[in-house]
Parts: C-alpha cells; structure tokens; sequence
C-alpha cells in the first residue's frame, strides 16, 4: 500500500500524446463547396488562418489567411486530401460554411452538412450560407485585407439595424429542420463592386433548393413572422417619402384553426417605432392626428408586402418557410399526425391572415409644427 | 463533530447519492427518453419516474428501520442464510463492478471523442481507476469529502452554462404537451433508468449514517439535485435540438451545448467546461461504485479491503474492455439497466418480507 503511489504518478504523463503545436496546426475560419468539374465530386474550399508574422519578406502585404481547395466524393474526404497541400486542420473554430446554390440542385443539404454534424470538433453554432457565385470566389475576396470568413461573420451583427438580413441560420439549427422537415430559408452571400455582400436567400424544403428569394422578400418574410428586430418601413404620404424606424416588437401571436382539413393562420405582430424621416412639407408630427395617419400608412406598407411573400410562398416555392407547421402541430396535433405528409399542400391552400400594429411612440429630435 | 469514527453526515450522505446518480446518464438521457416517448414529453416521464422512486425511498426507509438494519449484507444472512446471501452478495458486487467499469468506460469514450484523440483509452481508464483507488483507501469519509466538495462545483457551473444557452432555446418544440395523449408517456416510463443508477446505493449506506433519523431526508434530498437538474436537461435540450434531432444525436446534452457561443467573456465555447465538470462526475460515480463493490467483497469474503481494491483493478479496467463500439457500451448499459429494478427494489421487498416471517415465527 506505501508503494502504491509510485505507480499513480505514470498516468501524469497522459495528454502527451495529444499535444501539438500551434504552429502547426491550420485553423479553419470557413469552408465553401462547390461542385467539382469532375462528375460525382464535389469542391472543398478551406480557409485557414495565417498567424501573423510568419513571412520573412517585407514590404509585401501579407495576407492574413490562405486558401485550399481539393475535390473529393465526400467531404470528409476532401477534408483529408486537403492535409495533402496544408498541415492538420482544425476545424474548432470554424464560423461559416458556404454552400453554392448548383452543389444543392444536385445533393440533399442533410447529405452536406452530415460530416460536420458528425464530427467532434466543428460546432453546432457555425452558420450556414448559401452562394450564387462559387464559393471560391467569395472565400478568395480578399475585402482590405480582411478575412473573408469573418466579414461574412460579423455582417450578421447588423439584423437590429435592417430587416433584409435573415436570422441566422447556424448549422444545428439546419439541422434540426431537416430531420423535422421543415423548410427554412438560408441567407445568401453575394460579391457586389469588390465587397462581400449579405444579399437574396434560397428557399429549402426537404433538402433540396426550390426557389430564391430577393432582399424585399427576406424583409417581408421577417414581417411575417415577427422576426424583424429593427430596420426601416419607407412609405409615401402625400407623395413624400417618409421613413419609419422600427424599435422592438410588442407581441407576436400566432393562432390555427381548423376547418374540415382547411387550416386558417392567424398571425399577429406589434411594434413599436420611431418617426425617423419626413420629407413632406406641411408635417405635423405633434398633432397625434397626424402619427396616427403615419402608423396607418407604415402598415399598410408592410400588409403589401406580406402579402406578396405569402402569395410567393404558397404558389411559387409552395413551402411555409416560416415555420408555422410548428404552431399547426402544437395546436392541433391530431391533424398534424394525419397530414404531416402533405403539410407543403395544406399550407399552400390555407388562408393566412396578418395583422401588424406599428404604435408611433416618438418622433426622434424634431418634429414638424404647421 | 467529530470525524474519526467513519459515520457520514446527513449532507454527506445527499452529495454522495448526488454525484452518484449524476453520471454518464445526463448526456444521454434526452435521447434515450426521446426515443421511447417519441414526442416532447420526456419531462412528464421523469418527474413521473421520479417521484414514483421519492415515494419508494420513502418506503424502503421505513421498511429498513423498522428492521433496525445496519449492514445489509448481515440482514440478508439473516434472511437466506449463509451461502445464498454470499451468493446474492455477489451477484448485487458484480452488478457494481459493471456499473463502475461502465461509468469509467463511458468517460474514456466522451474524452476520446471529444478531448484527447491520440491518447490511448487504457491511460485514461487507468488513471481514473488508479486515482479511486487512491481515494478509496480512505473509505467512505474519504469519498464523502470529495462528493461535498465536487458537488455544489458540478451545480454552479452547469447551471452557469445553461444560463447562456437561453438564447437558442425554442420553447415552441417542447410542445403540443401530452399532444399524442398519455399513452407514449405511459410507455416511457421504464426509460432512463440509467439515470437513476446510483439511487440504489443509499441501502447499503444505512449503517455509516451518524444520525438514524435523518436518512430519509438526506436520501430525498440527494435523489432531488440530480432530478431537478435533468429536467431542466431535458427540457433546454429538446427545446434547442426539437425532437428528432434528439434521437439522432449521439451526445445530446453535449450537441446542445456546442449549439451556442457566448460572446463578451474571454471563452466563447462552454462545452469544455461541461467536459471537465462531467469527468469530475465520472470519477466521483466511479469511485463510489467501486467503494461498494470493494467493501461487498470484503463483508463477504472477510478478507482484507485493501486487497480487494488492488483486485478490482485489474477487473475493471479488463471489463471495460470488453464493448468494442459506441453501440456495445450502450447495449451494456442496456443489460445493467435490467439488473438495477432487481438491486433497487426487488432485493429489498423480499428479503423484508423473509426476514419479517422470520422474526414473527421466533418471537411467535
């Protein structure tokens, strides 16, 4: 027993194994797949951080990350060739991943994002983007010098001050929708005079791409169904452009009714917002008459909108982006279980009313006295 | 208070059923209520399963008192006479050495997938076994110690991540509550036993309590720590991961973890900290089973206890050897959650009511 704890001191030599140098290590800030021209495979791109200070040459600016791509039939295999070109990638910190719209057209979303999900190190909390252009291009964007990965990155940060940006969409979120069947809109990066730009989304349902959309409709999707944390209503009154800042949603309330097998959504949203812009000449915005008349203008403007969205959705892509399968299914769940198959149908013939109340609560620094 | 004689308190008594019930059961337990239940009412199932449990500690305690047991092992003598019990004895060792090989093994899988990929499995498995047992030569006191400290640890830190984790929760995908009725709830009553595992062990610890009368109570309150916790597991992890992808994921609690980022303090990614903290936990559950199965066999072999921590090393670590894949070690822990009913509550009721036929046929 007085020996015993000699032998407990072997096992502090474990983690040995497992250490590696920084060095050494290429760490993945973003991933992009394109289809490859090779049939069957498909395009990895990593991009990998460069430390700083690890080239000799001066007077060179140098960048700060490089990227690889290879092309493989899996990812996972694409992920290992790759260690053919760079040293051990490390996909911890990982933030983006940008998928090309044509890699969709041709495999199920559930099949790209399976490695990741998968794997131990790539976490849940990394986003998914969608590209027009290859996602090659958009990782080799080298913005001022920035990364490319994390521009796209932060970009996100700004959904309090537009409501064209989507939530965003992080990979377990993606997830977790394709095993329920959901179908979910993915926000999509563009590249616009030399800049990365968040712009469009594409619509998935089971999987595959069905249909794009513009950055009017990610506002009006985000009308719908309440997730719009700020941005700006424009509207014309007396043929003067005015601008409503939205502040912070009130309420939200959605509700189902059944009819037969004939499904009614109720959707109900509050905000309130700021008179923020007025360029009408005779503006009265002390008069509560005249807010009162603005509110009402404000949301007309959305109901326009919203309305379109909702045509788009339920005869173009003919899908309930906005997840209210959720509240049929929590509302009425044995109509649920009996139409979960033909959810996409039933919600395109359902009758989707919408009612936004926009509450003017001030009117910024200045108002007009007439 | 005094501390040489070896008796635990009743604060003792709570963290160690505490830490030992907090095991490998919480990273798994959504997906393995989840997949019985099969919609978002695994809570309903285990408040159910718990409170069913709370009211047969309640039972048990009453029972054993009233037989005034100290040492289990002597009552069931009592009650099968010499051989039968040292043969239940073992079978009730065995079933503890299975539950210790399977907590350690269950951490060295956790580690090997999600910490240190290069490090062989048998370092890992060794260090905790070698680290128990140098732990155990302390005995129950020992362990008792390092429960009360590790305890309010594990709680404060787990809580703290789940705090920051209320951003991604949808509290939408936890309903329709009872949506397709009672029956698949009635169904999953006997899933996540695993969970429970660790409950049992409050029988055998009736002769170390200093104070009699506060078993119960320090019994209740250690079985309501860990229960609380997993429903509050439960329900942030399936309102996160929505229902199938619970099924589907291997580690839940560990998924739902790495599904957000918190930013502004200096680490972002909290999913390291549960790895710690739960290792923590592995060890204590660990230790605590092994403390069990080392001091069965000595009751039942007379020898001394020493010697059986130094043989239960090998035999640990060799039985954890034994599942080949993922798979196997939940088949594994499928196979105890068989025995643990038979530990818990069948073993207790008859040897109760053999002992009480006994005892009225000699006082009768």
């Amino acid at each position: 027993m007085k020996r015993l704890w000699l032998i407990l001191f072997i096992p502090l030599l474990a983690g040995c194994w497992d250490s590696q140098n920084i060095e050494e290590l290429s760490l993945v800030v973003g991933m992009g797949i394109d289809n490859s021209k090779k049939k069957d495979e498909i395009m990895l791109t990593e991009q990998i951080l460069v430390p700083p200070g690890s080239s000799v040459q001066e007077n060179q600016a140098q960048l700060k990350y490089k990227n690889v791509t290879v092309s493989a039939k899996t990812l996972h295999e694409a992920i290992r060739d790759s260690l053919l070109i760079t040293n051990t990638v490390l996909t911890n910190h990982q933030r983006i991943m940008l998928i090309n719209e044509d890699v969709l057209k041709k495999i199920p979303m559930e099949a790209i994002i399976n490695q990741a999900i998968r794997d131990n190190n790539t976490r849940r909390s990394c986003l998914v983007y969608l590209t027009k252009r290859p996602t090659k291009d958009i990782l080799g964007l080298a913005d001022d010098g920035e990364i490319p990965s994390n521009v796209i990155y932060e970009l996100k940060d700004n959904e309090n001050r537009t409501n064209k940006i989507l939530q965003p969409l992080t990979m377990g979120k993606a997830s977790s929708s394709l095993q329920s069947d959901g179908s979910f809109a993915i926000q999509a990066v563009d590249i616009r005079r030399g800049k990365l730009i968040l712009e469009g989304a594409g619509v998935i349902n089971n999987s595959k791409l069905v249909g794009v959309m513009n950055d009017e409709d990610i506002a009006a999707l985000n009308w719908l169904n309440g997730n719009v944390k700020g941005g700006i209503i424009e509207a014309v009154q007396h043929g003067k452009p005015l601008s409503v800042e939205v502040i912070k949603r009130t309420k939200r309330k959605v509700t189902t009714e059944l009819n037969g097998d004939h499904l009614t959504i109720n959707v109900k949203v509050g905000y309130t917002a700021r008179l923020s812009e007025d360029w009408y000449s005779k503006e009265n915005s002390f008069e509560e008459a005249y807010l009162k008349e603005i509110e009402r203008i404000a949301e007309d403007e959305v109901k326009k909108d919203v309305k379109k969205i909702v045509y788009k959705l339920q005869h173009e892509y003919k899908t309930g982006v906005a997840g209210f399968y959720r509240y049929a299914e929590n509302q009425h769940p044995k109509f649920w279980e009996k139409n979960k198959q033909k959810w996409d149908e039933v919600f395109s013939k359902a009758d989707i009313n919408y009612e936004v109340d926009i509450r003017i609560i001030d009117f910024g620094a200045k108002g007009g006295v007439k | 208070m005094s501390q040489a004689d070896g008796k635990i308190l009743r604060g003792e008594l709570a963290s160690i059923i505490s830490c030992a019930m907090l095991g490998v059961g919480m990273l798994t337990l959504p997906r393995t209520i989840t997949e019985k239940v099969n919609s978002p009412d695994g809570w309903i199932v285990l408040i159910f399963n718990g409170t069913a449990i709370a009211l047969f500690i309640c039972l048990l305690v009453v029972l054993l008192k009233k037989h005034k047991v100290a040492n289990y092992y002597t009552y069931m003598e009592e009650a099968y006479g010499k051989w039968l019990a040292k043969l239940i004895g073992l079978i009730v060792v065995v079933y503890f050495i299975g539950v210790a090989s399977f907590e350690v093994l269950a951490m060295s899988e956790m580690v090997r997938f999600y910490l240190l990929e290069e490090t062989p499995v048998e370092i890992l498995i060794l260090t905790l076994i070698l680290a128990s047992v140098h732990l155990l030569t302390g005995k129950i006191k020992a362990i008792a110690k390092v429960c009360v400290f590790f305890l309010p640890l594990t709680i404060v830190i787990v809580l703290l991540i789940y705090m920051f984790s209320i951003k991604v929760v949808e509290i939408k995908n936890l309903q329709p509550v009872l949506g397709k009725g009672f029956l698949p709830v009635m169904k999953g009553m006997g899933s996540g036993t695993l969970s429970f595992f660790g409950i049992e062990l409050f029988i055998f610890l009736f002769g170390v309590v200093k104070n009699q009368s506060k078993i119960k109570s320090g019994a209740l309150i250690g079985f309501f720590i860990p229960m609380i916790l997993y429903v509050i597991t439960y329900v942030l992890v399936v309102a996160t991961l929505t229902v199938p992808e619970v099924k589907a994921v291997t580690w839940p609690t560990i998924s739902f973890i790495q599904s957000y980022e918190v930013k502004g303090i200096f680490i972002e990614r909290l999913e390291l900290f549960l790895l710690i903290t739960w290792i923590l936990q592995f060890f204590c559950t660990h230790a605590i089973y092994y403390y069990f199965a080392a001091e069965g066999l000595t009751k039942i072999f007379n020898n001394s206890y020493s010697t059986n921590l130094i043989v239960l090393v090998p035999l640990i670590f060799f039985l954890a050897k034994v599942p080949k894949n993922t798979i196997e070690i939940f088949k594994l822990s499928d196979l105890l959650g068989y025995v643990f009913p038979f530990i818990l509550i069948g073993l207790p009721i008859i040897t109760f009511a053999i002992v009480q036929v006994k005892r009225s046929r000699r006082s009768g």
